[in-house]
């Protein structure tokens, strides 16, 4: 019997494979890939019911015992960041039905997204720190196949960009993960969090961490490893920027919490206030960058790296509070986000061009969208009852409980200039008259406005729902970082050591 | 020996960064080469330092491999990181050789449009 | 009950939407039952209120942040909710006649009624954060209001300054009001004011009370945050006259008399709310009268009288909750009127421009009977219940809670603002009213519609009839409001004439009869230079933020960000070596073995440092080929490295990858121009040398460090044991990539084929402009020709001419 947790990557891969065997049948490719992504977001629901009542779920590949065999297992972090994949995943494929080039449809662009899909999930369930770099590297180089799909001079030279400063970081990763098993001689997640405490010599492992970090945080984009993200993400199709915006950062900072919540527990405590001082500096950064630009996609494109402050800050204020914030504000951010540049990617979409000064005049004439982009923006800026509010005040009050004054502040008065770029957008492309006659253009249908609208009913239910979305998060990150439970769940009662002695004569 | 290891896998470093920040493609392509060299090398190094002349095989007659042979797992990974480096090589030349198309020069310096405010 | 109320404007907003440009007037009666349904419903939860009592409800929301929905009835919020419903019903009446035949009167409709379901919400709320939640939510309502009109970049410049200013204000709120529940061990109001010894006694209790001020000051247009509120005029007549006369500009001034009752007897509430609020009541006393607009003029006089409000706040003594509640039911009965009265005249005239106006009593002589009685109001003549207000304050200001000294300031300045006020109302009523007919007027202007002033007839009528024998009731009204403010149980009287002449009385007359006199100077006094300096415009200040703020952002950006790549590999080394060094350095090496060199063969060195000379000889290559040659000679040493330290696979495996990656790097590269340009000049290598250099060092170091520690064992360990008894084979290396570690093996296929289909669509699949394009584009499986001809794409020998493709930005379909 294969465990369940498998299901979420045997099914894209499968579909993956068929789609691009069938690559020219374009009716039967939108057909896999459509229910690849409805199986995923389906059990990654189930997933979530299955972890609030039956706890973590592991499972070992191929039946070889933890420590030596790779282990995989979801806990509510986990969870929630597959099931949110998977919705991602499936409203951008809503979203491409009606905006992508059939040529580029040709071209394999299911079966990156599903591979995309793949590695993300492997990810989010791997309990191998080598298995994980493994994941990073299938998702980093499906991610490389969509951003420069379409071979524009932009995503070109975008994409070059993107590449490398990724594959740097990967190769960081590559270094920390090797190091680590220099130092603790196992790869196995629990087994670390095990051992690595008793290490002798704790500035080596905080070293060893440093790659961890840097590695992460250039996936994630923090300051000041961020350059790639504004570089790159507006070049391909709105599509794909939309998924991006909305997932691939939010990876790295999974990973940060997982390697650095699980693994790396004593480091965090040192490296909080290194973290914190990134938080803060890549929020304001940001902001900055996202203020001074003049293109939908790339205002929101920096809005990104600003809000990935944010998520760090959460892990900065270590502790389950804490992390707990961050979590609900990853979620409540994925979702916002992605709706943000289709909504926005629609407006570009009908107007032909995503320069503010040459947009204008949605409001009027497609009054759905304007109200779509209104409750979106607010969400993300955290006006309340939506569902960034909650996240922001999570923050917040992690924060002062902490007594960590600045980062408060900072997080607080970055809002108030997050709102003023959104308010930029919301002038030039809907309030301000239209710069030229859009009667010939075309009207928004169904098909261009459910995708975001979806997600702005998710927000939605995440701020009403806040109470439950708020004890879930604060049980995953509970799970994150219980170590003792991990270890019981994946070697036994006795221990990975233990195991391992046995084994080993 | 590990040391000398260990200080050659800097010079690899030192060489890959030094490569990667010229304004020059194919430069930055061989940094790349370089740095995936030193990261296997540096892997290399991990588990139980470097050793001559037994590889992890089994010994016929006692059905396990010695403790003093290299160690496989360190292998394996440093295979396994080959592989897909290889993978990322050939994608970045394939984007590479198509930026200098669409561009018409090696310059990086020529390829700042994305970012132009 | 009370979740319901608040609830009811909320889910009715949609039905506003019904309201159409070509409807009836009769649509807006039809909207105005629902306010009127509030009104009633809360009229009959008074009584309990007004016996002493208390009504609460409460709905857990989000327990562990402290956040529910809990609601309570007193004094205080019965009054606001009142005036929230009340003057709700006039105006959804008088929008209806205003907005007559414009398009956007539903959308008009929906947001207003947002509005008032969060302006409830807001004043009824017990709990700080849910206050807090419908704080912000007036904010963007007010925003799409002002915004109405949104073609005009006036009204979108208006709408975006309130938002900015009331919001950056509520993020201030925010952080204060989560130290405030964390000072008070809850964010219940009701428990918050229990704990106000312990309060006081927090350090947390400055800064708190400084971010809450900021909130109120910014909602409720206080000096220096007063400049939103002219701007906010942007937005119809009926909207301001709701929001930013008679209710949503109170907020601040209702949050801070909240707290009073025991946050406020320290001096940094007594000194700030003093300073500021009688600061903002004289400028805005003094800028109505330099106003031209109308609406300008009222706005400034919303802001004095807010600016008093905040002073009756600060300012202590026993009359002053009892004065704060007065006017603030005065305020909103001739505030709420002369608005509604300004926007029928702007309806009928067709402009609201005191200069261009004049001489309308005739023509509408029911509008200016109306304007009169409230302006007579605002002007605080007796005997009109602007007056009665009036009284209170200056008995307020004459036992104020102020040291000596400062406490006859206060009272200086509340009387010259009263002179000022009655300057200002004789300003309007005869600007508008009286003198010749005004020049920039339409042609026939009739008297505006009965519907329309409604609303206006009846809040002046209140602000007539209350002095006339009801006072008494409304004391009666009024005093659970005083008692929910003040912590000593003040008891509100309210006169017409007092038992006995007293300073107040005194003050009061003076101050009309010097108000009288400066009638005569009005034209002097309008036209003579501003008392502040020209630089302490807000506008202009604000303006010149905002441009400077963008400017700064795209300088910064622009160096920053500047598409180099080479700068952002700058970055990303650099970080990498801050955060490995440090720790490295404490690690010190310390207890390490020395490196020796016992068992080290020549052979083994020589290969190790060919190394190094492979890549000085990359770094130096003139040509690329030499270039690709010298580094293709450092992955074979490396696989010759692997050869001797017992890795036959791993050899094998480099030594493939190797010659293949060779392969394509000339197949792609050699057909560039054989030479390297030397782009870069010679400090910036020197720079990025020395970079390498340190990154290098690092590396080796943790590479050394690493290698050196391991005493726990490590897995392979078991790997050895269990190759051949579980996995079934000899070469251990083998087993762990196809079994005990299969999984990463898996990944790392899918990772080439991948690759591979992003390598095949980038050749493959190009800009539809591009030159170099296939014509046909079918992904089949390319045969060899046509792998060749993929590559001849690029001619041999010729770098592709330069030729730039499209604008880049944001065309990536």
């Amino acid at each position: 019997m294969i465990h369940h947790l498998f299901l979420p990557l045997i099914v894209p891969l499968f579909g993956a494979g068929v789609a691009t065997i069938i690559s020219r049948r374009q009716l039967w490719v939108r057909v896999i890939a459509l229910a690849a992504t409805l199986f995923n977001l389906g059990y990654g629901i189930w997933l979530l019911v299955t972890i609030a009542t039956a706890g973590r779920q592991v499972t070992q590949a191929a039946g070889w015992v933890a420590p030596f065999g790779i282990t995989l297992m979801a806990d509510g972090l986990s969870a929630i960041m597959l099931a949110l994949t998977a919705l991602l995943t499936l409203v951008t494929i809503m979203f491409s039905f009606v905006t992508i080039e059939a040529r580029q449809e040709r071209f394999y662009y299911y079966p990156l997204l599903l591979l995309l899909m793949f590695g993300c999930s492997g990810a989010f369930l791997t309990g191998d720190l080598f298995n994980l770099y493994v994941w990073f590297e299938i998702l980093l180089v499906a991610s490389f196949g969509l951003i420069t799909l379409g071979g524009s001079r932009a995503q070109l030279e975008g994409g070059l960009k993107y590449v490398v400063l990724n594959l740097f970081g990967s190769l960081c990763f590559l270094v920390g993960a090797g190091l680590v098993y220099g130092v603790a001689g196992t790869l196995n997640m629990a087994h670390l969090a095990e051992r690595l405490n008793t290490v002798q010599q704790p500035s080596l492992v905080t070293a060893v961490a440093g790659f961890f970090l840097v590695a992460f945080g250039s996936k994630a984009a923090l300051a000041p490893l961020f350059f790639w993200l504004p570089a790159s993400y507006h070049t391909p199709s709105i599509a794909v920027t939309a998924l991006f915006g909305g997932l691939l950062s939010k990876v790295g900072i999974y990973a940060l919490y997982r390697v650095f919540g699980t693994v790396f527990q004593r480091e965090l405590t040192w490296l909080a206030p290194l973290i914190l001082l990134v938080a803060g500096v890549t929020m304001v950064v940001g902001v900055i960058g996202a203020m001074a630009q003049v293109n939908v996609r790339r205002i929101l494109a920096f809005h990104i790296v600003s809000q990935v402050g944010y998520m760090a800050m959460g892990l900065g204020l270590a502790g389950t509070v804490g992390l707990a914030a961050g979590i609900l504000f990853m979620a409540h951010n994925i979702v916002v986000k992605t709706a943000l540049f289709l909504i926005g990617g629609a407006a570009e979409h009908l107007t032909g061009t995503g320069e503010l000064k040459q947009m204008g005049g949605m409001a009027r004439r497609e009054p759905a969208l304007a109200v779509l982009w209104l409750l979106a923006s607010f969400a993300l800026v955290g006006i309340p009852p939506l569902s960034g509010f909650f996240g922001k005040l999570g923050l917040i009050q992690a924060g002062v409980a902490r007594e960590q004054w600045l980062i408060v502040g900072v997080a607080a008065g970055v809002s108030l200039f997050t709102l003023f770029s959104m308010l930029k957008i919301w002038n030039e492309v809907f309030w301000k008259k239209a710069y030229s006659d859009m009667s010939h253009l075309p009207r928004a249908g169904v098909g261009l406005l459910a995708p975001a609208a979806v997600l702005v009913l998710v927000s939605i239910a995440m701020g009403l729902g806040a109470a439950p979305a708020l004890e879930y998060s604060t049980m995953a990150a509970e799970q994150a970082l219980d170590t003792v439970g991990l270890v019981r769940d994946v070697c036994g009662a006795d221990g990975c050591d233990a195991v391992e002695l046995a084994v080993a004569r | 020996m590990t040391f000398v290891l260990s200080l050659v896998v800097g010079t690899l470093f030192a060489g890959a960064a030094y490569l990667m920040l010229r304004r020059s493609v194919v430069k930055l392509i061989l940094g790349m080469a370089l740095l995936s060299h030193g990261t296997n090398l540096l892997l290399f190094l991990m588990g139980d330092g470097v050793v001559k002349g037994m590889p992890p095989f089994v010994d016929e007659a006692t059905g396990v491999t010695p403790t003093a042979a290299a160690d496989p797992l360190n292998q394996a990974l440093i295979l396994t990181a080959i592989v897909i480096n290889f993978g990322f090589t050939a994608f970045i030349l394939a984007l590479a050789y198509r930026a200098n198309q669409a561009v018409g020069s090696d310059d990086l310096d020529d390829m700042v449009e994305t970012d132009r405010l | 009950m009370l979740v319901l109320i608040v609830l009811t404007a909320l889910l009715m907003a949609p039905l506003g939407l019904f309201a159409r440009h070509e409807s009836r007037p009769v649509v807006g009666w039809i909207l105005a039952l629902i306010p009127l349904a509030l009104f009633v419903t809360i009229s009959a939860l008074a009584p309990t209120v007004l016996a002493g009592g208390r009504v609460e409800q409460a709905i857990p929301w989000v327990p562990r942040m402290g956040l529910e929905l809990r609601f309570a009835l007193d004094g205080l919020s019965l009054l606001f909710a009142l005036l929230v419903s009340g003057i709700g019903t006039l105006i959804v009446l008088y929008t209806a006649y205003y907005l007559a035949g414009d398009p956007g009167m539903g959308r008009f409709y929906l947001t207003l009624f947002i509005f008032m379901g969060a302006m409830l919400g807001l004043v009824l709320a017990d709990n700080v954060l849910t206050m807090f939640m419908f704080w912000e939510l007036t904010s963007v309502s007010s925003y799409l209001l002002v915004g109405y009109k949104h073609d005009y970049p006036s009204a979108r410049r208006g709408a975006q300054m309130g938002l900015l200013i009331t919001v950056g204000g509520g993020l201030a709120l925010l952080v204060g009001l989560v130290l405030l529940g964390n000072a008070a061990g809850s964010y219940t109001i009701s428990e918050i004011l229990a704990a106000g010894e312990q309060i006081k006694a927090s350090p947390l209790y400055t800064p708190a009370m400084l971010l809450i001020f900021a909130g109120c000051f910014t909602k409720s247009a206080q000096f220096p945050f007063h400049f939103w509120l002219p701007n906010a005029m942007q937005a119809p007549t009926p909207a301001s006259a709701y929001l930013h006369s008679a209710t949503m500009v109170k907020a601040g001034v209702y949050l801070l008399a909240r707290l009073h009752p025991t946050l406020s007897d320290t001096p940094l509430w007594l000194y700030t709310l003093t300073i500021v609020g009688m600061t903002t009541m004289l400028i805005g006393a003094v800028t109505a009268n330099r106003r031209d607009d109308i609406k300008g003029l009222l706005a400034y006089s919303t802001i004095s009288k807010l600016g008093t409000m905040v002073l009756l706040a600060g300012m202590g003594g026993p009359e002053a909750p009892a004065a704060l509640v007065a006017t603030i039911l005065a305020h909103a009965l001739y505030k709420g009127a002369l608005f509604m009265l300004a926007g029928a005249v702007d309806h009928e005239a067709g402009t609201r421009s005191l200069s261009q106006l004049g001489g309308l009593r005739r023509a509408m002589p029911w509008t200016a009977a109306l304007a009169i009685l409230s302006s007579l109001s605002m002007a605080g003549v007796p005997i009109l219940f602007g007056f009665v207000a009036k009284e209170e304050q200056l008995y307020a200001a004459v036992d104020n809670g102020l040291p000596p000294g400062f406490d006859i300031l206060v009272l200086i300045a509340v009387v010259t603002s009263a002179v000022f006020g009655v300057l200002y109302s004789w300003r309007l009523v005869s600007g508008v009213f009286f003198g010749p007919r005004g020049s920039g007027m339409k042609e026939h202007v009739h008297e505006a519609p009965a519907g329309m002033l409604l609303g206006p007839a009846l809040l002046t009528t209140l602000s007539v009839v209350l002095p006339l024998g009801l006072l008494p009731a409304t004391a009666t009204l009024l005093q659970p409001a005083v008692n929910a403010i003040s912590n000593e149980g003040a008891k509100i009287s309210l006169y017409l004439l007092p038992s006995q002449i007293g300073l107040p009385l005194i003050l009061s007359m003076t101050a009309l009869l010097i108000g009288a006199v400066l009638t005569r100077f009005e034209p002097q006094i309008v036209a003579a230079p501003s008392p502040l300096p020209p630089w302490l415009n807000g506008d202009r200040i604000y303006d010149a933020a905002v441009d400077g703020v963008l400017r700064g952002a795209t300088i910064f950006t622009r160096t920053l960000q500047n598409g180099k790549l080479r700068s952002y590999m700058t970055w990303a080394v650099l970080t990498l070596v801050v955060v490995v060094a440090p720790p490295l350095a404490l690690f010190g090496f310390g207890g390490l073995a020395l490196p020796t060199l016992d068992g080290v063969e020549p052979f083994e060195f020589v290969s190790a440092l060919l190394i190094p000379i492979g890549i000085v000889a990359t770094l130096n290559a003139r040509s690329r080929l030499g270039g690709i040659i010298a580094a293709s000679f450092v992955g074979l040493m490396v696989a010759f490295i692997f050869v001797i330290y017992s890795a036959p696979d791993l050899a094998l495996t480099q030594l493939l990858v190797e010659i293949l990656t060779t392969v394509f790097l000339v197949l792609l590269f050699a057909v560039m121009p054989a030479s390297f340009e030397r782009l870069s000049s010679p400090s910036e290598r020197s720079r990025d040398g020395l970079i390498a250099v340190v990154a290098g060092m690092v590396i080796a170091g943790v590479a050394f460090a690493a290698s050196s520690v391991t005493q726990v064992p490590n897995i392979s360990a078991a790997f050895r044991t269990e190759s051949q008894s579980q996995g079934f084979g000899d070469n251990v290396v083998n087993v762990i990539l196809v079994d005990f570690r299969g999984f990463d093996t898996l990944g790392e296929i899918v990772v080439l084929f991948t690759a591979l289909l992003g390598i095949y669509a980038m050749l493959r699949l190009r800009p539809v402009a591009d030159p170099t394009r296939d014509d046909e584009e079918t992904p089949l499986q390319p045969t060899l020709p046509e792998v060749a001809a993929l590559l001849g794409n690029g001619q041999a020998g010729q770098p592709a001419p330069r030729e730039r493709e499209a604008p880049v930005a944001g065309k990536g379909h």
